[in-house]
């Protein structure tokens, strides 16, 4: 039942044996791997496997309420999207559900193209938001490799600055900050200043103030 | 004896008071010439006695003379002064008339005889006209007691609220009180002399042609409900009690009749049916509402479990090279959800068998009445004219009453709800008649509503089939279950000239459900 290392993968949540095994068939039958769970509590307690993936959960769990387990999950700081199953969804109950972050509410018996449109549209968020992470921490490794200094003179040289008036705010000589500007440069493989810019921006960085 | 009429009491009211008053003033006056007889007798006694003593009547002039005043006191109503003066006119005879004159011996027989003859007749009149006089007074004050006893009647009816007519045996009015005056509007000058027939509705005037006959026989008719015009047009509902007038002799020589306005009552109890009505059907609604919605969840599981398992086995097989082993297992999990909702289905059926049938014997007329005694209020609101024709000789059926009785109200309010929308006369016949085939009955519903057409006569005892903007589909599919399981059947066919028939048989000994 487990997937394969790096595969996508969908965790199906349903206390009805037959339904989650049936949702996780249909899904292997397209390629994508399926991991089933009878309760929230038995998901909460497995340790998940790195890769593009998105929960399918019927809303009538028992113990907790498919609403309450979103709220847990995004306590446990756990990001992926929620595909919401219902035997008799109704208006104020979708609503909830949407606003509390679910990507999409469907209502029993599901269509099959339906289901899987929005399970691949759940992954490939999952899929892009992981990436996002993955480049967020390399950058951070990169900034963290800066000198003290170096962490200094960054801010006035994304905001635009020319080396000689970064050097008179700072009190350097105009050459040393030149230095700091190649050494930033080439820690943080920046090809441009433009690509430093973004680099800056995404990691939050805030711009150098005269 | 004198007439004492001031011990009459008089009645309240202007009228009363007068006549009171003048029965006063008379009392008074007579009671001031009680006193008069002894004048008049000593005057009248002086008067024959001097004018007969002058002319030198003998003792028969002068005791006819006396007999006279004798009579005449009588009349006046005294006895006891009448006795008096016979006995001093009858000395005064002796003294003046019978010889010798002057003296109280009397010499001749033949006078002696007649003084006696004189007071004789003097005691009779005396007796005799006390007697009548007494007689006639115990007579008016019977009559009088009897007057008094009809002024007080009339004032009751007069003042009576409830509209109280007398009609002749042709209908015609003869007395109309103020209350009928309020109720009807008509004031009694308009309707006294003129034909009741003048109040009833076109469609009732045979009605007053029953009322009458039965009248004429005897009868009395009481608390029947029915509706009258008013003078200005509105018709309301009144209960009439109405009963025949009889002479001295027995005879019926009119009607008395009591009406009560009871509009208000009919709209109360109309209003009450109707909620009662509501209630009965958002009941059944709800049930049918919440057990669907259980079944519905219940089947959607396993269903969704077909599906989703049915598109993967595609898959499995479509797949380059088709992966069999796979498909299987689908396979396998589309037959456990077929399975499974087959078990529910049987859960759900014997969660229904639960309840068996109560049966009872009973009359297929009374059931139906019950049923239509239900639903006045939708009758009147949607302009309906209702007829039963009910078989009488029909067996008794021995089934449930109730689940009969839940058939024939869903045939009649479908017939009532597709005959509120046409603008055509409403009509609808419920009958009830021996079955063709068997020792069954039948019960038919007839309406002129917007009928069938072929596609829906197939299908209008499928569940979920309606042609009701917010039917469920459910009252014909669990009418049909109902009477199947009573061994019948249920059918319908279009009305002609349109609208719609529906009918069911069910043999009268009912079969025993396995």
């Amino acid at each position: 039942m487990t997937a394969k290392e790096g595969q996508q993968i969908v965790f199906v949540i349903d206390d009805d044996e037959l339904v989650r095994d049936s949702v996780a068939d249909l899904l292997r039958s397209v390629g994508l791997g399926a991991q089933v769970f009878g309760s929230a509590q038995e998901f909460l307690q497995t340790k998940l496997p790195d890769a593009p993936a998105c929960i399918v959960l019927d809303v009538r769990l028992p113990g907790a309420s498919g609403l309450e387990f979103q709220r847990t999950l995004a306590n446990s700081n756990i990001k992926l999207p929620v595909i919401f199953i219902t035997g008799h969804g109704d208006i104020s109950m979708s609503v909830k559900a949407i606003k509390s972050g679910a990507k999409d509410f469907l209502t029993k018996p599901v269509r099959e193209q339906e289901l899987l449109d929005a399970v691949h549209a759940c992954i490939e968020e999952d899929r892009a938001q992981r990436q996002q992470a993955r480049l967020i921490a390399e950058l951070q490794e990169r900034f963290n490799s800066l000198t003290a200094r170096e962490r200094e003179v960054l801010p006035f040289v994304v905001t635009g600055r020319l080396n000689k008036q970064i050097a008179g705010q700072l009190k350097l000589s105009e050459m040393t900050v030149k230095v700091h500007r190649g050494q930033i440069m080439r820690k943080m493989r920046a090809s441009s200043l433009v690509d430093l810019v973004r680099m800056a921006d995404m990691l939050g960085i805030p711009p150098g103030k005269p | 004896m004198h007439y004492d009429f001031s011990v009459l009491r008089s009645e309240k009211g202007t009228d009363n008071d007068l006549h009171a008053l003048q029965m006063k003033q008379i009392g008074l006056f007579l009671r001031r010439l009680a006193g008069a007889p002894w004048l008049l007798g000593g005057i009248g006694l002086v008067v024959v006695t001097v004018v007969g003593y002058r002319l030198g009547a003998n003792v028969g002039i002068a005791s006819c003379a006396y007999l006279i005043v004798v009579a005449l006191l009588s009349l006046m109503g005294s006895f006891i002064a009448t006795l008096a003066f016979s006995m001093a006119a009858a000395l005064c005879l002796s003294y003046f008339f019978a010889p010798p004159i002057s003296n109280l011996w009397i010499e001749n027989a033949s006078d002696a005889a007649l003084l006696i003859v004189f007071l004789t007749a003097a005691i009779i009149i005396a007796t005799v006209t006390a007697a009548a006089t007494k007689w006639k007074q115990s007579l008016q004050t019977a009559l009088d007691e009897k007057q008094q006893a009809q002024a007080r009647l009339a004032a009751i009816v007069s003042s009576s609220d409830a509209a109280i007519v007398g009609k002749t045996l042709d209908g015609v009015v003869t007395s109309w009180n103020a209350g009928a005056e309020s109720t009807f509007g008509y004031k009694a000058h308009e309707m006294i002399g003129q034909s009741i027939t003048r109040i009833i509705p076109a469609e009732l005037q045979k009605e007053e042609e029953e009322i009458l006959r039965r009248i004429r026989q005897g009868d009395r008719i009481k608390n029947y409900q029915t509706v009258r015009n008013c003078k200005d047009g509105r018709r309301i509902d009144i209960s009439l009690t109405i009963s025949p007038v009889l002479d001295q002799s027995g005879n019926v020589v009119g009607a008395s009749k009591i009406a009560r306005d009871i509009t208000a009552e009919k709209r109360a109890e109309a209003a009450l049916q109707q909620i009662q009505v509501e209630l009965a059907r958002v009941a059944r609604v709800s049930t049918v509402g919440e057990l669907t919605a259980a079944i519905a969840h219940e089947l959607n599981q396993p269903l969704a479990g077909v599906v989703n398992s049915g598109n993967a086995c595609l898959r499995w097989l479509s797949s380059e090279p088709p992966d069999i082993s796979a498909a299987r297992k689908s396979g396998e999990r589309v037959i456990a959800a077929g399975e499974r909702a087959a078990e529910v289905i049987k859960r759900v059926r014997a969660l229904v068998e639960k309840a068996p049938p109560q049966r009872e014997q009973f009359n297929i007329n009374d059931a139906i009445s019950e049923v239509l005694a239900l639903i006045p209020g939708e009758i009147q609101r949607n302009s309906i004219s209702l007829r039963t024709k009910f078989a009488n000789d029909l067996p008794l059926l021995f089934a449930d009453r109730i689940q009969l009785q839940q058939v024939i109200l869903n045939l009649v309010l479908n017939a009532i709800e597709a005959m509120s929308g046409v603008q055509a006369p409403r009509d609808l016949l419920v009958a009830s008649a021996k079955s063709d085939s068997d020792d069954g009955i039948l019960v038919t519903v007839l309406d002129s509503g917007t009928g069938l057409d072929e596609k829906s006569l197939d299908r209008i005892f499928e569940p979920f089939f309606t042609t009701k903007a917010h039917g469920m589909g459910i009252g014909l599919a669990v009418s049909r279950t109902i009477i199947e399981s009573h061994g019948g059947l249920l059918w319908a066919r279009p009305n002609s000239p349109r609208g719609a028939v529906f009918a069911f048989s069910v043999p009268a000994a009912g079969e025993q459900m396995s």
